[in-house]
């Protein structure tokens, strides 16, 4: 009877892993999230950040006012920068790649931002982009967002430095 | 009760400045983040929020952060408001915990304000904090069934004392613009809170399911999951000036 059980959990276990052969074809399983990661190699993740002229905002996150400029994080994606100087008529003007990001904060024309596990400091000036510093591995993988204590199968199966940059729904 | 007197002045007095209507830059080249920010620059550092950890960077060169420590804070901390250059209050799923970081990197614990398990930002001026209490039941860091605000005195930061908490639906961020209090709690509300014993509504938007809140000045920049307002707040009411 015992063993029936341990079968049965067993199989209810492989009913709910799902498998996922994206990025190099490494398999992630999942067995508590709803959500699967996301991941991105370091060395990509490190060419990753970039200046796109503005396109429509989605996934709004966090926001942050710099002067006349509002910072408008899309989860995972990156910020919107908007011309705020007429808070009547606010201009979208580009958006800076940072996959991974979560919150910034600004002291001069300095932005910190997350950049996944790394703390980035980056230069916006208007029509480019450029990442002065690098602190790597501060902060924590991002977790499932059911919660830190979510997790998933296969993390073993990870590539060697390679990060979560964000998950999505299965 | 001539202390009360100075007291009652000096609040008279804090108020005042904090109503000021100026909008624009900021001459100590700092932005202003929304409730939910876990990054906050104050006194020459970065404080960055992630699990249970805070870490501390030098700022002395602005182009080149270097952590200089990490504080396991032993709860999940989910925000940072920085009040002045030497307090941080960092809001966790289990409390608010009040640091003086005039040491910095050093941090000092002054008091921990424990309440039942729950999403929660702050915000403070010199006399309380206003903590917003969410149920999420999706997520059971914070799943416990309360929705309130708590207004808590800090007048001695080492001993924070609860002097009320309001029902509310399920409030998100909050900002503060001198005595009025905008909660995002399905919808943006615009609250009265010269009295802390009592709440009173004074206008709300509830066509928009507010997330966060900057109060810049007497401008009002609010997000939602799918968009941004943004309003002027005069005479207790919010006049809609632009969506994105």
């Amino acid at each position: 009877m015992k063993y029936l059980k341990i079968v049965f959990i067993n199989l209810l276990l492989l009913g709910l892993g799902s498998c996922d052969y994206r990025y190099g074809g490494e398999p992630y399983y999942d067995y508590n999230s709803q959500y699967t990661p996301v991941i991105m190699d370091r060395a990509d993740l490190e060419q990753s950040i970039r200046i796109i002229g503005p396109r429509e905002i989605k996934d709004y996150g966090k926001i942050y006012i710099k002067d006349s400029l509002l910072f408008i994080n899309e989860k995972f994606e990156g910020i919107h920068v908007v011309d705020n100087s007429d808070p009547s008529n606010p201009e979208n003007l580009a958006f800076i790649v940072i996959p991974g990001n979560i919150d910034i904060s600004i002291l001069n024309d300095v932005i910190y931002a997350d950049n996944a596990v790394d703390l980035i400091a980056i230069k916006y000036t208007g029509d480019s982009v450029r990442v002065i510093d690098r602190n790597r591995n501060i902060f924590p993988e991002l977790p499932a967002p059911e919660g830190q204590y979510y997790s998933y199968e296969g993390s073993a199966n990870r590539p060697e430095n390679s990060v979560i940059v964000k998950w999505v729904l299965k | 009760m001539k202390k009360l007197l100075i007291v009652l002045f000096s609040t008279v007095l804090l108020s005042s400045c904090e109503s000021s209507e100026s909008v624009g830059t900021d001459s100590s080249g700092l932005g202003q983040g929304g409730s939910l920010a876990r990054f906050a620059v104050a006194n020459g550092h970065l404080y960055t929020v992630n699990n249970n950890e805070i870490s501390v960077f030098s700022l002395a060169n602005p182009e080149n952060p270097v952590q200089l420590s990490r504080l396991n804070i032993g709860a999940n901390g989910e925000t940072i408001f920085p009040l002045g250059d030497s307090t941080i209050f960092i809001g966790t799923t289990s409390g608010m915990y009040i640091y003086d970081v005039s040491d910095a990197p050093a941090m000092t614990l002054l008091s921990n304000y424990r309440h039942v398990v729950s999403c929660d930002p702050v915000v403070a001026n010199a006399n309380f904090a206003y903590v917003t209490l969410r149920t999420e039941s999706n997520n059971f860091n914070c799943a416990r069934g309360v929705n309130q605000l708590d207004i808590i005195n800090i007048q001695d930061l080492s001993n924070p004392i609860l002097i009320g908490s309001f029902p509310l639906i399920q409030p998100k961020g909050l900002g503060l613009y001198g005595d009025t209090l905008l909660i995002c709690d399905k919808g943006l509300k615009v609250f009265d809170v010269s009295n802390p014993n009592s709440l009173v509504l004074l206008d709300a938007d509830e066509d928009f399911d507010a997330v966060d809140i900057i109060p810049n000045g007497n401008l009002m920049i609010t997000v939602s999951e799918s968009g941004l307002k943004q309003y002027r707040y005069k005479n207790g009411k919010l006049n809609f000036l632009s969506a994105l």
